[in-house]
């Protein structure tokens, strides 16, 4: 039926966060297919759901309004763009609702000033350029005034339309809903019309949906019960939820039988419509201005000045005619591009941290860039290595404007806040701010959320999540039905169980939280938030309301600013170094040909190190064993998901062994694919192969390579591919021709390593990291492993597993002590001088926070400490602190017996009164036996000194025939075996197909484990969850590396053992 | 051996039915009742049965006779202890081998003794420090001097030190009823000292409203009312004050609290006001109503409750309301301290939760009268805008013409709970008679015979 038009101007998103149950994507597709021409997003103070919302609606065909609901004063209110201007101000009204005045922040304040996000009237009135404004829900202040049954009510909400009409002009609507609630509703919306009649103002027709469908009201009803922290009954029951599913979008015709009679708020809504507009390209903030010295006419100029004069430092003077050559060639790019401040920008904040010490380097793509070497912000030399600028920037455009370039720059991970604030202060706060993460539910969150709504026990919801872990909430709602809800007892045929499930996979997809990402950091010339909305985080930095692929939809540059544990650790290696030996060395001055720390990688023992110590790259790098700095470039790339997928590992390590003879498809490879054995493994040579047998641009491979690299648009992707395929067959300059059977052939191998292809500049980057912390490793055993314990949360293994590690390379390591040690590892003298021992820690110790350290600190100012009661009055420690410090054996220096170091702590503990002393007693409890001991240390600290855990388990597991790590290395291919261990790291890699590897680990190594994917679920508990683990199997030689092909599986008893393997799935 | 313990692994909360807890169930207790004298519920879910002043040889029948009770009233895998101290009769129910343990008289310490400490369950927190200086079993604690424990472990310690040497404090708690906390409010205020009678009112007065209004959510009335002042010189100073009868009236109360402060002499400056209900009784002229429009007396209100417990043990039970869209469901009757506990559960941010409410119901001038149960009727609708409008219905008195029609009020919900889940249609009709009926047609069902005559207004 034909009818006036209509447009839902006040639709919300699951990024009104609580308060609306539907994906952008999904809610424009449904709005498409209901017939929708065009719709308008309003969620409540935020702007994080509109460049996904624009982005679906270009791809269906829906025009998109850009909007937002504000509080005001207290009380809803929704404001629309109409033009760039409002735009801005709509989005700086959101920032000041979010973080109040955002002229004048410091880092303390924001932190402290988070709160329901409100605006003033005067605020909107500041900022009504350009925006439409409608007056809010039911709830909203003139609907208030409304239906407050006050004599002077009705004047008063005539006097504040009036207000809000001088204002806005007309440019002003008077906002009516009709749910069919009931009779006060459709009285107000009668009291509404007439009220903008009376005062010449539009009244318009808005529906306020929050989801779309039955199942998406499910999930708004539970993230309501949850906003108020009842469960879904309570919440029924308390009259928190709506009265009834009216709150889905509707239909144009719906709406158009509902007001049939009164069209007038139809047409507005269409008309109001009409007159607003938007564009991504407004969100773009104007790049910043990098402050150039006088004598400089513009940034480009300086760029120059600074880029030589690295140039210089690199390679000295004069330069070669190729390394001038390919500076020119940048800086006229750069700077054709506008991207000169962009770069100076990076430099600085390299050359501050270094001001500092903080190690940094540059990784990514950006590696690829001569001027950024020159800065001083990459470490590898692009024009000796031969890597190719256009993977890092080229001239493709992004809606006209130039594609930002993307410069990765790593900080050690926890110095990484002091650069943060450096930038803050340089380029004033309002002016920066962090590129967001929204956090979408996944099954964990999905399940323990729905079952809390449902008022299920936490335990049982958390059982159950648990095991859910590496699931979306679509796949975890399926399988609990077919798996854990009948385990857990919950019965499949009541309709709440039902329900509870259906919750579940209706979260798929929706936001859950916005966190801080870990490096895009965005900078303007004005302050940000009219551009991208910001929001504050408890610690006190900033983030806008958009993350990393909103921003790159838009074209917005970032300043990825990463933390990198790994030069964490050879900062503090370095550090302890020079104290030992009076020498620093230098990262970049270490000998790259150094033959024992070659032997160290081919032997598979780099456990700790960057980057090469994970049981992947453990059994290629015995296989491939590297001999130059290139190998491990070739090795950081080689185990990655795509050259796995590829299969490419396995020609690889023949060729590179000189098993097999690399072949090349086409003579023109072979300049390209040589270094690799033949076999495309890095993004560049991907873009070369275009280049050259495609005959592609540099700047066509960049997007080429761009399309290869993102998951999300496999179409487009094998679009590409059949592109290049065609290209390569059509290039008639070459010699000799290639085939359509090559070419096929080559795009088939592009395609699978596609999506996680690494660039080459960036294992080059990894490289020099991963060789330093092997040198460490080597030359330094006691400052290797005091850097990575230091360091850690770190790299791929768990303390315990690093000290037992650094236990078999006969480092000797000693327990934390209060008199001797400190709050992080130490490195003692022995009687050899070059080999020097380690001290564990205090940090380490259970229960030990930053306010136990600070009492510590303090206390040890004044002097050292004398006795277990000298330690724990002057420490002022607590109960817990004295008996956690005890029995990790940090009071063995006055007491050996840890039981009675505690029983003498607690004492002192208590003994505050003068006047009345608690009595020394004695105490003797039961002496402790070595297992006892390693268990108590694995209870206190989470490692033990004392053995490993599995000591105690040897004795019984030798009488039926139990290998352990050391005897593997002498069994031959396919012989059966039974091994035990505790387990350190799962692994469950997307490249598997479901298989699962366990490392076990004894008291004399590692022992690999395979799990095949048809034998992990009917060994579910025993693979995913025990700590010790019994696997009878064969054994899987090739070569030096060795596992064990499980088919039984068990969980060994044992004492309780505070002990979590470091699970990656 | 006074003590009868009985528990089962059984009596946990239920996953599909979360807090409902199976010995509480009033059948089981009144059951035990039979037997036992006095009957107890204790935490971890046993049940304690009272066996002092039975002769020796009969305390074992109890027990034995109570757990042929609990299992014909089909509990499963119930055990029972027998001892002279709680610790050691709930230890022999949970740990011992038997369906039965006994603790012979004069060996609970050493019964207990033996076990871990877990088996007493202390917090977390103790049993780190217990773990800590190497304590491990019951005996090895109740060996430490109280000095030693109460020093190193703390005051807390001293509780779980006399549990494991069968010193049970328990002994004389556990059979004795808990007094109701009655309702106070209290203001204490460090910055300033208060000399001004009027400003005093109006504290207490602040006070008083709190007071009042929990009262009211008990259905009780204060027959008397403590009023204690905090003073600068640090003491403290009562005043008792008393009705004429039971109230909840706050006006009441204010005035003679007013009168009461003519009176009183302080001695200091105050610096914080405790108001109390130090004697409360239950709200007599509405239960009065309850039962006989014809006996509007107190007494025999009264008399008629007192009765009623006597025979039925508590059922007074108040109305609690809340906002569920359905008007079936904005009651229902609970017991009086489930009730007051559920009123301060509701949502705490008044604006947020009237945002939420829905504007229902246009707020009727008369009183709407719910049938026992909506009555099913016949209708004939017309088709008006997105729905259809009643203009006739029949019921068992014949048909009627709706004159006007207002409405659709919809209401839908509760879809995960079965039965409950509901979605109508409402309209508000007049008929030609001048009647002012409350129709609905329910949404769920797609064919005809889906309409409901639900009230009316009078």
């Amino acid at each position: 039926m034909a009818g006036p038009p209509y447009v839902e101007l006040r639709a919300h998103t699951a990024f009104s966060f609580g308060d609306g149950s539907v994906t952008p994507e999904a809610l424009v597709a449904h709005a498409a297919a209901l017939g929708h021409g065009a719709i308008g997003i309003t969620d409540t103070a935020d702007l994080g759901g509109l460049v996904r919302t624009a982005v679906a609606g270009r791809e269906q065909g829906i025009r998109v309004i850009a909007g937002a609901e504000l509080h005001v004063d207290g009380r809803p209110a929704a404001f629309l763009a109409r033009t760039e201007e409002g735009y801005r101000n709509l989005a700086a009204l959101v920032t000041e609702s979010r973080v109040g005045a955002w002229t004048s922040w410091d880092k303390a304040r924001v932190g402290r000033e988070r709160g329901q996000p409100n605006v003033t009237w005067q605020q909107v009135a500041d900022h009504n350029a350009g925006l439409h404004a409608l007056t809010g829900p039911a709830s909203g202040s003139l609907a208030t005034f409304l239906r407050t049954r006050d004599p002077f009510s009705r004047a008063r909400a005539e006097r504040q339309l009036a207000e809000w009409r001088d204002v806005f002009g007309d440019r002003l609507a008077v906002e009516v809903q009709l749910h069919h609630v009931g009779g006060e509703e459709a009285a107000l919306a009668g009291a509404l019309i007439e009220l903008a009649q009376r005062g010449k103002v539009p009244w318009v027709v808005a529906h306020d949906p929050r989801y779309i469908d039955e199942s998406s009201r499910l999930v708004h009803e539970l993230l309501t019960a949850l906003r108020y922290g009842l469960t879904i009954d309570a919440a029924l029951h308390a009259g928190v939820l709506h009265p009834n599913g009216e709150w889905r979008l509707p239909t144009p015709e719906e709406m158009r039988r509902r007001w049939m009679g009164r069209e007038a708020g139809l047409e507005e809504s269409a008309c109001i419509a009409d007159a607003c507009r938007f564009d991504l390209a407004w969100m773009r903030p104007p790049l910043p201005k990098f402050d150039i010295p006088a004598g400089f006419a513009d940034d480009a100029a300086y760029l120059r000045a600074q880029a030589y004069e690295g140039a210089r430092t690199r390679w000295g003077d004069p330069l070669a005619d190729d390394e001038r050559g390919q500076i020119e060639h940048e800086l006229a790019l750069i700077a054709q591009l506008g991207f000169s401040g962009f770069f100076l920008v990076m430099g600085d904040v390299v050359r501050f941290a270094r001001s500092r010490g903080i190690l940094c380097q540059g990784r990514g793509s950006a590696a690829n860039s001569t001027v950024a070497y020159c800065l001083g912000i990459t470490a590898v030399d692009p024009v000796k290595n031969g890597l190719l600028f256009e993977r890092f920037l080229s001239e493709m455009r992004v809606d006209g404007k130039a594609e930002a370039p993307d410069i990765d720059v790593d900080f050690e991970h926890d110095r990484r806040e002091e650069v943060l604030d450096y930038m803050y202060d340089r380029y004033r706060r309002p002016h920066a701010a962090i590129a967001c993460i929204v956090q979408t539910y996944r099954a964990p969150n999905a399940v323990l959320d729905a079952m809390r709504a449902f008022g299920y026990p936490v335990e049982m919801a958390t059982s159950i999540s648990k095991r859910l872990h590496r699931y979306d909430p679509q796949d975890a709602a399926v399988h609990m039905q077919q798996r854990h809800a009948a385990k857990a007892g919950l019965n499949l045929d009541t309709p709440r169980v039902k329900a509870l499930l259906k919750a579940i996979a209706g979260f798929e997809g929706l936001p859950r939280l916005r966190a801080t990402h870990v490096g895009g950091f965005i900078l303007s010339a004005a302050p940000l938030g009219a551009w991208l909305p910001i929001e504050q985080t408890n610690m006190g930095r900033t983030i806008v309301q958009f993350d990393k692929d909103d921003l790159d939809a838009i074209g917005v540059p970032k300043f990825d600013m990463l933390g990198l544990g790994g030069l964490a650790l050879i900062r503090r290696a370095f550090d302890a170094i020079e104290v030992r030996t009076g020498k620093r060395p230098a990262m970049y001055e270490l000998p790259t040909d150094d033959k024992e720390t070659y032997a160290l990688v081919s032997r598979g023992d780099t456990v700790g190190t960057f980057q090469i110590e994970s049981r992947a790259q453990i059994s290629s790098i015995v296989h491939t064993r590297p001999e130059h700095l290139y190998d491990i470039v070739v090795q950081v790339a080689l185990i990655r998901p795509g050259p796995i997928q590829a299969k490419f590992v396995r020609p690889y390590t023949r060729r590179r062994r000189g098993q097999e003879e690399p072949v090349y498809a086409h003579e023109r490879l072979k300049p390209i694919l040589e270094r690799t054995q033949g076999i495309p493994i890095f993004q560049e040579q991907a873009m070369a192969v275009a280049m050259t047998l495609g005959g592609y641009t540099g700047a066509e491979a960049d997007e080429l390579r761009r399309t290869m690299g993102n998951i999300r648009k496999a179409p487009r992707l094998i679009a590409a591919l059949e592109r290049l395929r065609t290209r390569m067959i059509e290039n008639k300059s070459l010699v000799p021709r290639v085939t359509p059977e090559l070419a096929t052939s080559m795009c088939e191998d592009l395609k699978s390593f596609a999506n996680y292809g690494f660039p080459e500049s960036h294992a080059w980057s990894f490289a020099l990291i991963a060789y330093a912390t092997a040198y460490l490793k080597v030359h330094y055993p006691a400052e290797f492993f005091l850097g990575i314990l230091n360091a850690w949360p770190m790299g791929f293994y768990s303390p315990a597993t690093l000290i037992h590690d650094a236990k078999r390379h006969e480092l000797e390591v000693r327990t934390p002590c209060l008199k001797a040690g400190d709050w992080e590892c130490t490195i003692e003298p022995t009687a050899d001088p070059d080999r020097p021992a380690l001290r564990v820690g205090w940090r380490f110790v259970r229960g030990m926070g930053e306010r136990s350290l600070e009492k510590l600190r303090v206390a040890r100012t004044a002097g050292a400490f004398e006795s277990i009661a000298d330690v724990v009055t002057r420490a002022h420690l607590t109960r817990a602190e004295v008996t956690f410090l005890s029995l990790a054996g940090a009071f063995q220096a006055w007491e050996g017996e840890r039981r009675r170091a505690t029983w003498e702590g607690l004492r002192a503990a208590s003994d505050i009164l003068p006047l009345a002393p608690a009595r020394r007693t004695s105490h003797d409890p039961p002496p402790m036996g070595k297992h006892e001991l390693i268990a108590l240390d694995y209870y206190t600290t989470g490692s033990s000194i004392h053995g490993h855990p599995m000591l105690a388990l040897r004795p019984r597991l030798q009488e039926r025939g139990v290998k352990d790590s050391r005897d593997l290395e002498s069994f031959a291919n396919r012989r059966g075996v039974t091994v035990a261990g505790l387990v350190v790291v799962r692994q469950r890699p997307s490249t598997a197909n479901g298989t699962i590897f366990l490392l076990l680990e004894d008291e004399h190594g590692f022992i690999n484990v395979i799990v095949p994917s048809k034998l992990v679920e009917p060994n579910e508990e025993v693979v995913k969850h025990a700590q010790f683990v019994l696997v009878r199997g064969q054994v899987e030689r090739e070569g030096a590396a060795v596992s064990v092909l499980g088919r039984e599986f068990r969980a060994l008893r044992s004492g309780a053992l505070v002990h979590h393997s470091r699970d990656f799935h | 051996m006074s003590f009868v313990c009985l528990w089962s692994p059984a009596w946990r909360t239920g996953v599909d039915s979360p807090g409902r807890d199976a010995p509480a169930r009033p059948e089981l207790a009144a059951a035990l009742l039979a037997r036992a004298p006095r009957i107890a519920i204790g935490e971890r879910g046993v049940i304690w049965a009272d066996a002092h002043g039975f002769p020796p040889t009969e305390r074992m029948a109890l027990a034995a006779d109570l757990l042929t009770i609990l299992a014909r009233r089909g509990a499963r895998d119930v055990r029972a202890g027998l001892a002279d101290t709680p610790v050691a009769a709930e230890l022999a129910a949970m740990c011992g081998r038997e369906v039965l343990t006994v603790v012979e008289p004069g060996t609970d310490r050493a019964f207990v003794a033996l076990f871990p400490l877990e088996a007493l369950d202390p917090e977390p927190r103790l049993n780190t420090l217990l773990f800590g200086i190497g304590v491990a079993t019951c005996g090895q604690l109740a060996a430490l001097e109280r000095e030693s424990v109460e020093v190193r472990l703390g005051g807390d310690a001293v509780l779980l030190w006399r549990l494991a040497r069968a010193d049970d404090p328990r002994r004389e708690g556990i059979f004795t009823p808990v007094p109701p906390e009655l309702p106070h409010a209290s203001l204490d205020w460090t910055e300033y000292a208060l000399k001004d009678p009027a400003r005093l009112l109006f504290v207490i007065n602040a006070l008083l409203e709190r007071v009042c209004a929990d009262l009211l959510a008990d259905g009780q009335g204060a027959r008397e009312l403590t009023l204690a002042f905090s003073l600068t010189d640090r003491s403290t100073h009562r005043e008792v004050l008393r009705a004429a009868r039971p109230t909840a009236n706050r006006h009441t109360w204010v005035r003679l609290v007013r009168t009461a402060l003519d009176r009183v002499r302080l001695g200091a400056a105050v610096t914080g006001v405790l108001v109390r209900a130090s004697r409360v009784a239950g709200s007599e002229a509405k239960q009065g109503d309850l039962f006989d429009r014809g006996l509007v007396s107190a007494q025999a209100t009264e008399d008629a409750v007192a009765r009623l417990i006597e025979d039925q043990g508590d059922v007074v039970v108040i109305p609690e309301n809340n906002a569920h869209p359905l008007l079936d469901f904005r009651t229902t009757w609970v017991n009086r301290p489930a009730a007051a506990k559920a009123v301060r559960e509701r949502p705490h941010n008044p604006a947020e939760a009237e945002r939420e409410r829905p504007a229902h119901s246009a707020e009727p001038q008369l009183l709407l009268q719910l049938a026992p149960a909506p009555e099913a009727i016949e209708v004939q609708t017309v088709p008006r805008r997105d729905h259809v409008v009643p203009v006739r219905y029949r019921d068992a008195a014949g048909w009627h013409d709706v004159v006007d029609a207002a409405g659709p009020d919809r209401v839908s919900g509760a879809q995960w709970d079965g039965d409950r889940t509901y979605a109508r249609e409402y309209f508000r009709c007049v008929t030609r008679e001048g009647a002012l009926v409350w129709l609905f047609r329910d949404a769920r069902k797609r064919k005809t015979g889906n309409w409901y005559f639900h009230g009316w207004w009078d």
